[in-house]
């Protein structure tokens, strides 16, 4: 295995430039890779190789010319499949967009490619990024590269399980209520869910409009920084996105840490989370503490209602935006129709998998007659309230430290008990609510060689502090 | 058995098609009568990932709608999503607004020509986008997006009306307030303007209200006022028979006149409306409503007071001016040469209209001519016989109407010397006439002044010519 | 036991979804687990507030005309056309 594998983002940067290697040679190294690993990793649903090395042989153009672009020009990523390339097809994992090619570029697509990044392929995911094991894809399977028996998690599996077989560098996926963090702690890399709104979501197929954020994978805390530098900043296609008032990640990587007032909460308890889950948690307490760190326990806003909130708004969010899949205007058209009414229901009915449609069906009833203000709207406004609760909690301490998921990499068909799905949801969905930034850091393996891993979150607009941390983590880990 | 007296109660839902260049949640072009399919883009298309940006000239044009019919405007408003599946809609839903429009609690008020006022109330005015268009063609349906996306305005009257010549009444003042302002074309051929009539009848005095229908799809003023008389008709024998009105969609057959069932409003119309998460709430400041206010030309209440008292017209001419903005500049152009403004009146109605075919208004004479013209009758320099000669010439060519009186000897002939000679001899002439009239047949009058107009070639001054006549008449000694 | 094959039925109808032989009896108890949860939502009352985060009118999109997409695009990502248009079996009107 070739040790180009191995660098990180900032190492390639130093490497291109002193030619030590070129970017087509950074490419086929990837891309041998990806040949050795994909039989068994299956991170890829769509490869383009030729795309892939074409665009190295731009890059490597340009920095003998001295125009090289920064700090990821030349380096080789992929993307979650719900995220449009123009001209390459955009499945979302699903039979109704099997042959379906983009016309577009999604804004943070094509900030890569302005950037000079080196577009290898799209991942694979849960059909819709509905899941949390990538086992719902229609498309294709993919195993975690620790353990092929074993779930890459989601619905950015293939994302995450890319970046940690050393298919990519980084990737992008999204994350509406963990979909880019757990299925990093899966496999052992990091994975941050920004601030709602830092990131453009214009050409990111939308799964719940008002929790979805793009989401950054890569292997250390500073390839993250450095990849989100290059993308955030407002997209005038996309109304809910912000500007960064604080840019300067790799700067903020930098800079000392200050004693920091962490928060634990207490009913995401011992007995709810794998021993080694929790050895590790109790292991990241202790570095933060050595480093000056306070850290108390709190109780979480609304825990009641939190996640009832959160899958109402969920489901019927997406209802709304699956509705669009109907077989007129593109996509899959069922071929077995006689009338209009028949065209939508078999296209749709056949098209989407089961997890898909039991979440539109559910996700429609929360909308219908009194459902709405009993459900759909009560849940808008536990909503409200937990976004108000949690900044005034994140004002009080700068950083949340939970478990990313309660357990790691399940295997593949199992399926987890009520309180173990439930509590997962407690770790990942709050940050998603809230709209504040949360990042996975792996934390080691367990005695199975499966990865551990915590979850930092923060206040809104904190990813700088919170890499920052993941880095002092990251350095005593070792 | 005495018969129940019924009485209609009426509400109309307008929608207009607002003058912006660009659709309302994206920059495609509005133009009418491009290509199929040739002005679309992701967003309108409802394409994987596509994002609706909000067009700022769409808010300030339905806000100055709502200044322009007396409403409270909101300073805080939504959008939310409609939902329903139709082969003109991309996404399956319509972005408009719900619970939260721009404009609430307006009025119009309508003034009789009897000199009543009634107040009709307007419930809400909110924006949305347009549908696509569809063409049936046998067992087809065909699909054309262009117009998906274009900016609507809905107008809801309160059910205030309530019969067709008011919902007409109603109708005219609407568009021309709409056109004064510049905020849409109004032209329902173009389908720029559509109505939808809510009716419902109830026993005359009752304050309650009956089962109500819905009539869509009609296509100018007048087929209103017949679908409203038609309707009204027809639900109250169905009540006199001892039948119930039942909640449904009609549309107006313009072959036969009647209204015709859609179909049954069950509750398959829940819209399951829910929040458009992609697009901000709008906050508007009272800099925003000065300026906004600022902008709003003099409405056509106020230009018709300003006319009657600036130009001492009388109150119909001034009203039926008022009706098209393009009509009272004409006439404010024209009256600047003029300081017979009532006469250019007459001759604009009587005289002019029948030459001007196309709406909105459009005059094939200068106004400057028809000015000149009108000052030409006034000061009685021509007649008014001349006067309509000229202007049909007018219509045909232009030139000045003073320089063909002067060099075509257009003038009337006032001299009452020469004028008693002619009358003299035409008396000479018509001795039957003559006597008619002096055993009472005032109709020989007519005979002898149109005897007498041939004689002058038509520039005898008419009333000069009739007082002598009578004079001479009456005189014992004729 | 809030659902029964004739509400998932219904449910199916209004989001335009077919159902295989069976899966309807499987839904009834798939949505019947996600009601459960979501009833809690009931306990707790909290007030409305729709506008913590809002939008001037002057930071909306200026009203300038940008290229769309050539028709050729638009017509070949469609699963049926006839000549420019789009097609579908002919639509009962709404």
């Amino acid at each position: 295995m070739s040790d180009l594998l191995n660098r990180t983002i900032l190492a390639h940067h130093s490497a291109l430039e002193a030619r030590e290697y070129s970017a087509v040679e950074l490419t086929q190294v990837y891309l041998d890779q990806i040949a050795m690993r994909e039989s068994e990793v299956g991170a890829f649903l769509t490869l383009d190789a030729e795309g892939a090395l074409r665009a190295a042989e731009e890059s490597d153009r340009r920095r003998l010319a001295g125009k090289a672009r920064g700090m990821l020009d030349g380096i080789p990523f992929s993307l979650k499949d719900n995220i449009a390339v123009k001209d390459m097809r955009l499945t979302c994992a699903s039979r109704l967009l099997r042959d379906y090619v983009s016309p577009y570029d999604a804004t943070v697509a094509l900030r890569l490619k302005q950037a000079g990044a080196v577009l290898l392929g799209k991942n694979n995911m849960d059909e819709f990024a509905m899941g949390s094991s990538t086992e719902y894809s229609a498309l294709g399977v993919t195993r975690n590269p620790w353990d092929p028996s074993c779930v890459p998690g989601g619905s950015s599996g293939g994302s995450a399980a890319a970046v940690a077989a050393k298919e990519s560098v980084f990737s992008l996926g999204s994350d509406t209520g963990g979909s880019v963090r757990q299925p990093a702690a899966f496999c052992g890399v990091y994975g941050l869910k920004p601030t709602y709104g830092v990131l453009s979501r214009y050409g990111v197929v939308a799964m719940a409009s008002s929790l979805d954020c793009v989401g950054v994978l890569t292997e250390t805390a500073q390839d993250c920084a450095a990849v989100l530098e290059c993308l955030v900043g407002k997209d005038l296609c996309d109304a809910t996105s912000v500007e960064h008032p604080q840019p300067d990640f790799l700067k903020a990587m930098r800079a000392p840490l200050r004693a920091l007032r962490v928060a634990t909460v207490s009913s995401i308890s011992e007995e709810l989370v794998d021993a080694d889950v929790w050895q590790a948690l109790q292991s990241a307490a202790e570095i933060l503490r050595d480093a000056g760190a306070v850290i108390e326990t709190v109780e979480l806003p609304v825990p009641k209602q939190a996640l009832a909130a959160y899958s109402v708004l969920a489901a019927a969010e997406a209802s709304s935006n699956l509705a669009r899949y109907d077989g007129v205007h593109y996509g899959m058209r069922s071929e077995d129709y006689t009338s209009l009414a028949e065209l939508y229901a078999n296209t749709r009915g056949k098209g989407f998998g089961d997890e898909v449609k039991r979440r539109i069906l559910f996700g429609t009833d929360m909308l219908l007659g009194e459902n709405r203000a009993r459900f759909y709207v009560r849940a808008q406004h536990i909503r409200e309230r937990i976004r108000c609760e949690m900044k005034e909690l994140l004002s009080k301490y700068d950083l949340i430290l939970t478990p990313t998921s309660p357990t790691v990499a399940f295997a593949r068909g199992s399926s987890a008990s009520q309180e173990r799905l439930a509590c997962a949801d407690m770790c990942t969905v709050y940050a998603s609510l809230a709209g504040v930034p949360a990042v996975s850091v792996p934390f080691g393996k367990n005695e199975n060689g499966l990865p551990l891993a915590v979850q930092l979150t923060g206040r809104a607009f904190s990813e700088g502090l919170l890499l920052r941390t993941a880095k002092l983590l990251e350095e005593a880990l070792g | 058995m005495k018969e129940t007296q019924y009485e209609a109660v009426i509400g109309l839902e307008v929608h207009a098609e607002l003058k912006t260049e660009t659709k309302i949640f994206c920059a495609c072009p509005t133009g009418f009568g491009a290509e199929p399919n040739s002005q679309c883009c992701p967003v309108c298309l409802g394409l994987p990932g596509a994002l609706p940006v909000l067009n700022r000239r769409a808010v300030e044009l339905c806000v100055m709608a709502g200044l322009a019919l007396n409403c409270e405007i909101q300073r805080n408003s939504r959008n939310d999503r409609k939902q329903y599946f139709y082969p003109d809609l991309p996404k399956a839903y319509q972005i408009s607004q719900d619970g939260y429009p721009l404009c609430r609690n307006g009025y119009l008020t309508l003034d009789g020509e009897d000199g009543s006022h009634k107040r009709i109330g307007i419930a809400r005015i909110h924006i949305e986008e347009d549908a696509g268009k569809l063409i049936h063609a046998g067992k087809e349906t065909l699909i054309d997006c262009n117009r998906c996306g274009v900016p609507l305005i809905e107008i809801v009257s309160a059910p205030d009306l309530r019969n067709g010549a008011e919902a007409v009444a109603y109708l005219k003042s609407l568009r021309t307030i709409l056109l004064s302002c510049g905020i849409s074309d109004c032209r329902m051929q173009e389908g720029s303007l559509r109505c939808d009539v809510n009716i419902s009848v109830r026993e005359a005095g009752n304050r309650g209200f009956g089962v109500r229908t819905e009539i869509k799809n009609i296509n100018s003023f007048a087929f209103v006022e017949k679908a409203i008389r038609y309707e009204t008709e027809r639900q109250i024998a169905l009540l006199q028979n001892g039948g119930e009105v039942c909640s449904e969609t009609r549309r107006f057959d313009e072959v036969t006149g009647e209204t015709v069932l859609m179909r049954v409003k069950e509750s398959a119309d829940d819209y399951r409306y829910l929040t458009e998460a992609d697009l901000m709430p709008i906050h508007l400041n009272e800099e925003d409503l000065r300026r906004l206010c600022e902008m709003l030309p003099e409405l056509p209440a106020e230009r018709q007071m300003r006319l009657i008292s600036q130009y001492g017209i009388e109150d119909a001419g001034a009203r039926m001016l008022v009706s098209d903005p393009g009509l009272a500049d004409y006439f404010e152009a024209a009256a600047a040469k003029t300081n017979y403004p009532q006469l250019l009146v007459h001759l604009i109605v009587n005289d002019l209209f029948r030459f001007c075919t196309s709406e909105p208004f459009c005059s094939p004479v200068a106004s400057e001519r028809i000015g000149v013209l009108a000052e030409l009758l006034g000061s009685r320099t021509v007649n008014s016989a001349t006067a309509k000669k000229l202007l049909s010439r007018l219509v045909k060519q232009d030139f000045s109407p003073a320089e063909a009186v002067e060099c075509e000897g257009l003038a009337q002939i006032r001299d009452e010397q020469k004028l008693l000679e002619m009358v003299e001899f035409v008396l000479d002439e018509m001795p039957q006439a003559v006597e008619d009239y002096r055993s009472g047949k005032r109709a020989a009058l007519r005979a002898i002044q149109g005897r007498i107009m041939a004689t002058s070639k038509g520039l005898a001054d008419p009333e000069i010519c009739e007082a002598l006549l009578i004079k001479l008449l009456n005189r014992e000694d004729f | 036991m809030v659902y029964s094959v004739k509400r998932i039925e219904a449910l199916a109808a209004v989001a335009r979804i077919s159902l295989r032989p069976g899966e309807a009896e499987r839904l009834c108890r798939e949505l019947d687990t996600m009601y459960a949860r979501a009833e809690v939502l009931q306990d707790t009352a909290a007030g409305e507030n729709p506008f913590l985060e809002t939008v001037l009118l002057s930071e909306l999109r200026e009203d300038r005309a940008q290229p769309p997409l050539p028709r050729e695009t638009v017509l070949r990502m469609a699963p049926a056309t006839r000549d420019r248009y789009l097609t579908v079996p002919r639509a009962v009107e709404e």
